[in-house]
């Protein structure tokens, strides 16, 4: 081991490359965490993509890959025939639900060989593909599962042949391709592999695969059936697991992580940062959304809500804070929507702000996200000392102590008012109520505590006997 | 090659009647040989009545348009695979400036290679006949007209004019024939020389002038930057090219070193007994051309295209039953123009001895009925190598075409080297032609099988 303890975060699709709460809180983990030291392995969608943040100075290493885009393999297997029985039994394996297979398939796989292009041009893939098609798909058109089937394959096959930068401790962000790289490292190289879940990776991609209209058939059972595969063994060969919540935890539990392994780390932040005095504005009743304005905020629940709000509410001005530049046609929408019902003089969309500065005269903040995990705007809100009602998804019903006053299912404008105007009307409790969720705030989602429990983790990994010298087989 | 107007005959085929089918022969001999024959017959008639033009050495004056031609194509026959290939591309884009701006390039680039190809060749020989001067500048200029004409020829065949290809080509070789009798009454050898690339000279001008009219040049472009990376991806295609055309000649180059009469002052050497057969029995090619381009071209396409098309939308069982079905259409397309071409070659043997009798310079009766065997297999190889252009598969395009011309350049050794020209010349080319054809036939049919694994998994074959 070096002098610093060093770690590899495995990145997929998030930091350094995407706003948002995952790539917020790695940044935040980065820094906190200045004895150790970094290195970054991102698989992103395509290359050469903007950094949306400066990377601290304990990151020593960056690594990207495309995880599309079809390598040359730099090293080659020594037993080339064996390579497709491993497949062949990983693939059955997969199917019947155990992943004994995995071990074998990443012995067989060296560093840096991509097998994708032979999986495909060799007979004994394709007449795997074409009895899988035949028996799973028969009536859609081939081209389509076999597209489907070689995009899977070699987002699969770049995860395992991937070489990231040398670490103590492989440390993916979420489960999917990025828990493969970790899964890779830990076979290959005997060191630890830590899970970290914001959301759950395989229901995320679920729901994204249900909507799209292009996947047909069995392809869409194919792409959950993967994702899903994908996550389960992640969960059975980590090491350590952390989940936002409890209630995220329980469904790690249930595709396969064991229990000793499986930690809850809530989110995290700067307790004294956000503890900004209040300074009400005299006239007017403010509420904001601190959010970037795209489809997944659901900005447009949160617009017609502000419309029946402010016919209750005459005075009440409503705040959008958060950048607009991510989606500009939803962004166009959003403004056609406001100028429509004639919101005009009471709605902002204020762009990048310093949340501080509203945070210090808000009188509610709302959320109307149809996807989050553990949000932080939550906790700032109430380290701010600000109510708070918000869509349920993720872990929202526990933060907000599952008072159904102030929650609403997606894309109810009418409840989400209705929260609002109850806090309107009942200043008195909503006091005491605020108080409460401060000191919630101060007491268990303080970034320090986090911090701590991170350094912990990595030095407990670090420092076990037995990491990944040996992966025991499963019965 | 000839898809398009192969579609076109059959329509004039299915009108039903007598007339209509002897159009369609006509038409279709016209269209894949009319240059051809026009060539092989003036070669024939210059043969059969030089002597009314000039009197010294007439074998040199053969010597010189034979191997214009054999050498045109072997050198430069890889070279216009990747011409046609680029033109096909270009005008499949609509890149007509483009088109004719290459047309320009290529053409004086076969027109300074190989004049300075040939100016380097003919430098060496000093022949015995008076105006030597005019005699070598014609033979260059000959050799370089040939070579520009093969580039037009391809470029014009793309663009389906067929009756001007023939008319340009008839009207040019018989300017030529004129010119060849005035001259070499004038000039002697030379002069004929000279008249005959008169006529060349005209066909190349002629055709620049309907190309040009239709696909005009913008500039004269560096084609190099187009043609060289196509030559790095299909070069496959080019080796095809070379090995094919080396495959046709070499059987003869060796005889003609071998067993030939050298010409006096020259290294030119002609071996008649070989290169008379090779003549007519290369016409005999003719009938199962036009089956192949009435018939089995179009068909197997037919069945091609669908099978391509179920690849894009179909599911697997529409796919592998339209891949079988295709399969089937091919052994079919073969089986029946072989037996189609088998009849006709049989019918040539069997009348081979009278045809001899009327043959200039042959008297060998064995040579003439090898050489007509093996072009049963010649137009066999040359369908084969066909269908692996269609499904792609230039390597075993190339590997076929060099199996055709290592059997034959082996065999022709051998029998030259035992001293049996005279009775066996010709064997190479029968052999050749049978083990290019068995192994292009195995490697057709092997491969198509997964071709659908080829076409969706990406793998490529040039």
């Amino acid at each position: 081991m070096a002098d610093r303890l060093r770690v590899c975060m495995i990145l997929e699709g998030s930091y350094p490359y995407i706003t948002g709460g995952v790539s917020a809180w790695v940044q935040d983990l980065i820094l906190g965490l200045p004895e150790i030291e970094f290195s970054l392995f991102t698989l992103s969608p395509k290359a050469d993509q903007e950094m949306r943040y400066r990377l601290p100075e304990n990151v020593k290493e960056h690594k990207d890959i495309v995880i599309w885009k079809e390598y040359e393999s730099a090293a080659h297997p020594k037993n080339r025939k064996g390579i497709f029985a491993a497949l062949e039994q990983f693939h059955n394996s997969l199917m019947s639900g155990s992943d004994t297979a995995l071990l074998t398939l990443l012995e067989q796989f060296p560093e840096g060989y991509y097998f994708h292009r032979n999986a495909v041009e060799n007979n004994i893939g394709w007449n795997m593909l074409t009895r899988m098609n035949s028996l799973k798909n028969p009536l859609y058109p081939f081209s389509d599962y076999f597209w489907a089937w070689k995009s899977a394959h070699t987002m699969l096959f770049n995860s395992i042949g991937a070489s990231p930068p040398e670490a103590d401790i492989y440390h993916a962000v979420s489960t999917g391709f990025a828990g493969i790289v970790g899964l890779a490292a830990k076979a290959r190289r005997k060191k630890p592999f830590f899970l970290t879940e914001h959301g759950l990776y395989h229901k995320e991609r679920e729901m994204e695969i249900r909507k799209a209209k292009f996947v047909r058939g069995y392809q869409r059972d194919m792409w959950i059936h993967l994702y899903n595969n994908l996550s389960r063994l992640s969960y059975r060969h980590a090491d350590r697991i952390t989940a936002l919540f409890e209630e995220n935890r329980q469904k790690q539990l249930e595709l396969g992580a064991e229990e000793r392994k499986a930690f809850v780390v809530p989110n995290g932040i700067d307790v004294d940062r956000f503890s900004v005095p209040r300074t009400p504005r005299s006239t007017g009743f403010h509420i904001g959304l601190v959010g970037r304005v795209v489809p997944i905020k659901d900005i447009k629940t949160y617009i017609a809500m502000a419309k029946i709000v402010s016919e209750a509410i005459p005075e009440a001005v409503f705040y959008c804070i958060g950048p607009t530049d991510e989606d500009p046609a939803y962004y166009e929408d959003c403004k056609l929507l406001v100028r429509n019902l004639k919101l005009d003089q009471c709605f902002l969309f204020t762009g990048r702000q310093n949340v501080l500065e509203y945070y210090s005269f808000l009188d509610v903040v709302v959320l109307t996200s149809i996807r989050e995990a553990q949000p932080l705007v939550i906790l700032e809100a109430y380290c701010a000392g600000i109510p708070f009602v918000a869509t349920r998804v993720g872990n929202v019903a526990e933060m907000l102590d599952y008072d159904d006053r102030f929650i609403a299912p997606l894309k109810d404008a009418e409840k989400l008012a209705k929260g609002i105007l109850y806090i309107h009307d009942h200043p008195e409790e909503i006091t005491g109520m605020v108080k409460n969720n401060q000191y919630k705030v101060r007491h268990f989602y303080n970034k320090t505590d986090l911090m701590i429990k991170f350094l912990f983790h990595y030095q407990e990994l670090a420092g076990a006997e037995q990491t990944a010298v040996s992966m025991t087989r499963r019965e | 090659m000839v898809a398009g107007i192969g579609f076109e005959l059959r329509k004039v085929v299915q009108e039903g009647s007598l007339g209509s089918f002897i159009k369609a022969a006509l038409s279709g001999t016209m269209i894949v040989a009319g240059p051809w024959i026009v060539s092989i017959l003036s070669i024939y008639l210059v043969r059969r009545f030089s002597g009314f033009a000039f009197q010294e050495q007439p074998q040199l004056f053969v010597a010189v348009i034979v191997y214009s031609y054999a050498f045109s194509l072997v050198l430069f026959g890889g070279p216009h695979f990747i011409f046609t290939r680029i033109i096909a591309d270009l005008l499949y884009e609509k890149k007509i400036e483009k088109a004719g701006s290459l047309l320009l390039f290529f053409s004086l680039c076969s027109f300074l290679i190989s004049g300075g190809i040939g100016f380097a060749v003919i430098s060496g020989i000093s022949p015995e006949i008076p105006f030597t001067g005019l005699f070598k500048i014609s033979a260059v200029l000959l050799f370089a007209c040939i070579n520009v004409m093969w580039v037009l020829m391809l470029f014009v065949s793309l663009l389906k004019w067929y009756g001007k290809i023939f008319l340009i080509y008839l009207g040019g070789m018989a300017a030529g024939a004129a010119a060849m009798f005035l001259l070499g009454k004038r000039f002697s050898l030379s002069g004929a020389v000279a008249g005959f690339a008169a006529g060349h000279l005209l066909i190349v001008l002629l055709l620049f002038r309907i190309s040009f009219t239709a696909y005009p040049p913008s500039r004269l472009l560096n084609g190099s930057e187009m043609i060289l990376p196509y030559a790095g991806k299909y070069k496959f295609l080019m080796l095809t090219g070379l090995f094919y055309n080396l495959g046709l000649w070499v059987d003869k180059i060796i005889f003609w070193e071998s067993a030939g009469t050298k010409i006096s002052g020259t290294f030119f050497r002609l071996f008649d007994p070989y290169d008379v057969s090779i003549y007519f029995a290369t016409l005999t090619l003719i009938p199962g051309l036009i089956y192949f381009v009435i018939v089995s071209e179009p068909n197997f396409y037919i069945y091609l295209r669908k099978f391509l098309l179920s690849l894009g939308g179909s599911e697997i069982r529409e796919i592998q039953k339209k891949k079988y079905t295709m399969i089937a259409q091919l052994k079919l397309n073969l089986r029946e123009q072989s037996l189609f071409q088998g009849v006709v070659t049989l019918c040539c043997l069997i009348l081979a001895p009278a045809v001899m009798r009327i043959l200039p310079g042959s008297d060998n009766i064995s040579v003439l009925m090898l050489t007509i065997a093996a072009v049963f297999f010649h137009l066999l190889l040359l369908t084969l190598i066909n269908f692996h252009f269609y499904l792609e598969f230039h390597k075993y395009a190339f590997l076929s075409a060099a199996v055709f011309c290592a059997v034959n350049a082996l065999t022709s050794g051998t029998v030259a080297l035992l001293g049996l020209a005279d009775i066996a010349a010709g064997s190479g080319y029968l052999l050749g032609g049978a083990a290019g054809s068995a192994f292009s036939g195995r490697l057709l049919i092997r491969n198509v099988k997964n071709v659908d694994r080829y076409i969706l998994a990406g793998i490529k074959f040039f």
